[in-house]
């Protein structure tokens, strides 16, 4: 039967060409780059080489890159659910007319510009900023905390972005958890601890492991919160590639450490689509 | 729960909350005071920081700039990206499932990626930098959301509506018109305000593909950030912040944005 409207090909077209031609295209490009010592302003030696990946393999430096955003991104990623599972748990079982404002301020970082978020923390934690007013004044600390270009302070920050991701993807796992199998837990004598442990926790595992995977590859892959707090002294790949990219114009390094990051990030995020079909009802994202 | 427990939870959560707005409140506040440099809490609250805003031509053309950019790109993404779900939803033909895994990619891959695969491409045109390469830039990041928003309405949909609109005598173009748009506006709407909102906040595709004289936005706030912290970045990040609750206001009353977009960002 002849379906109504205009044929596919027609349909398809625009986008076909827009994605073949500007993202696909592109990234091959980028992936063959890789393979190729170009540098920017000079003339490019010919042939394939590996060379950009070996370079990156065998300098301490450039390890230390990679294994900074891994350990960050573990570490981000754990604080993330860590803190998002009390707060994914209270919208899943709120009933009350502050839902909707609740889930607004959830998402209202994810919504405002990444870089007007940074700010905010940049004015909370400077050396005379907010944070160290109070951490002085209630006597926790006897001079100001240095935040700005430091591990906390990235952390801090990225942990912001990856709290809402973290609690989006857990609230509807925990939805489909029935609060009578809790009920029956507490009517069988079990103390809120152990009804959480053995309960709600063991159910919602799978949607949780997805969550934290999908919340891991986002930090790895972030650019401005590490760029803009981290400064200098704190390279991860993704400030690691900018500086290539635009500073020492070594395009093809560039390329081979972008290649890198993308395994990283991107092998990890399909990881968490695949356990996504294990764990039907956390797709809030992707 | 016992009460001591929920007031347990509640606290911690409160302490959460407070985390999440906290940096995004800073900002409005500080956009507000006085003081000629950063300073908070603001001593004397005051507009001068929007009315000194002509100061800045920078950041007037850059808001101007932004504007353009997000109208044009996510239009384009409306009209191409609303094509390509009613071909992905209505159509079997060869290359589907490499173009429906495709459409999907540029969410998956992070954008600084997207950004140098961009930059690298577009110089191997030789061309000068222009506002096509930062438009198409967010066509990509952006066209993904209306297939999908777009693909959600077309799932639940009854071709029979139209075939019935065909077969009472209306024209292809009458039954698109009268049938197929009213019914698949609410996704419309979610992707167009979605991608509107994503191209104006743009920054890991943009930071590679501006021009010394065409700066996004929120490209601008960066490289101001980088270099101080005066409170000129407040007013303008509150406006910002401004157009995009007013276009996610819209969209909620419009068609309950949030059904349609999780809120994703790359």
């Amino acid at each position: 039967m002849r379906k109504p409207g205009p044929p596919a090909a027609w349909l398809a077209a625009p986008l076909t060409v827009l994605l073949g031609g500007f993202f696909l295209a592109p990234l091959l490009l980028l992936l063959s780059q890789s393979l190729r010592l170009v540098v920017i302003g000079q003339p490019a030696p010919g042939g394939l080489t590996l060379q950009n990946y070996v370079r990156f393999l065998a300098d301490p430096f450039y390890l230390g890159t990679l294994r900074a955003t891994l350990v960050l991104g573990v570490f981000v990623t754990v604080l993330a659910v860590v803190l998002g599972y009390p707060v994914a748990y209270g919208l899943a079982r709120a009933r009350h007319r502050w839902r909707t404002l609740l889930r607004l301020c959830v998402v209202a970082p994810l919504l405002v510009s990444v870089v007007i978020r940074t700010y905010g923390w940049i004015v909370l934690l400077a050396g005379n900023g907010v944070v160290n007013q109070t951490l002085l004044a209630l006597r926790l600390v006897d001079e100001p905390v240095k935040f700005m270009f430091t591990y906390t302070g990235v952390t801090l920050g990225l942990v912001h972005f990856a709290l809402p991701v973290a609690i989006l993807s857990l609230v509807s796992v925990i939805e489909a958890v029935d609060p009578a199998l809790e009920e029956a837990a507490r009517g069988l004598g079990a103390g809120a601890w152990r009804t959480f442990l053995r309960i709600t926790l063991p159910l919602t595992l799978p949607g949780l492991a997805a969550g934290s995977m999908l919340v891991f590859s986002l930090t790895v892959a972030a650019f401005v919160t590490p760029a803009l707090m981290g400064g200098p002294s704190l390279i991860v790949l993704s400030t690691l590639i900018y500086q290539t990219m635009t500073v020492t114009l070594e395009w093809g390094f560039g390329a081979a450490v972008a290649t890198i990051l993308l395994v990283v990030a991107t092998g990890l995020f399909l990881l968490y689509q695949r356990l996504l079909g294990l764990a039907r009802g956390s797709g809030h994202f992707a | 729960m016992t009460d001591r427990g929920r007031f347990v939870l509640g606290a911690v959560n409160a302490l959460i909350y407070a985390f999440l707005v906290a940096p995004i409140l800073v900002v409005i506040v500080v956009s507000f005071g006085d003081a000629p440099f950063l300073q908070f809490p603001p001593g004397r609250l005051s507009l001068r920081w929007y009315t000194s805003l002509g100061e800045y031509p920078d950041f007037l053309a850059s808001f101007g700039l932004s504007l353009v950019l997000a109208a044009t790109s996510a239009g384009a993404a409306t009209v191409v990206g609303t094509m390509g779900a009613f071909a992905l939803a209505r159509h079997r033909f060869r290359g589907r499932a490499l173009l429906s895994a495709l459409v999907m990619a540029p969410l998956v891959l992070p954008g600084l990626i997207t950004g140098i695969a961009l930059l690298q491409f577009f110089s191997l045109f030789r061309t000068e930098p222009s506002f096509f390469r930062l438009f198409v830039g967010h066509l990509i990041v952006t066209v993904p959301y209306v297939v999908r928003s777009v693909g959600a309405v077309l799932v639940g949909f009854d071709t029979t509506l139209e075939e019935a609109a065909r077969g009472l005598g209306a024209g292809p173009v009458t039954a698109t018109r009268l049938i197929t748009l009213p019914l698949i506006k609410p996704g419309l709407i979610a992707g167009a305000l979605f991608a509107f909102i994503l191209s104006f906040d743009n920054v890991v595709v943009s930071i590679f593909l501006t021009t010394p004289r065409l700066v996004p936005l929120p490209i601008q706030i960066y490289n101001y950030v980088e270099s101080s912290a005066r409170p000129i970045i407040a007013s303008v990040s509150t406006l910002q912040i401004v157009v995009i609750v007013v276009l996610v206001v819209v969209a909620e009353k419009l068609v309950g944005f949030s059904r349609y977009v999780g809120g994703a960002e790359r």
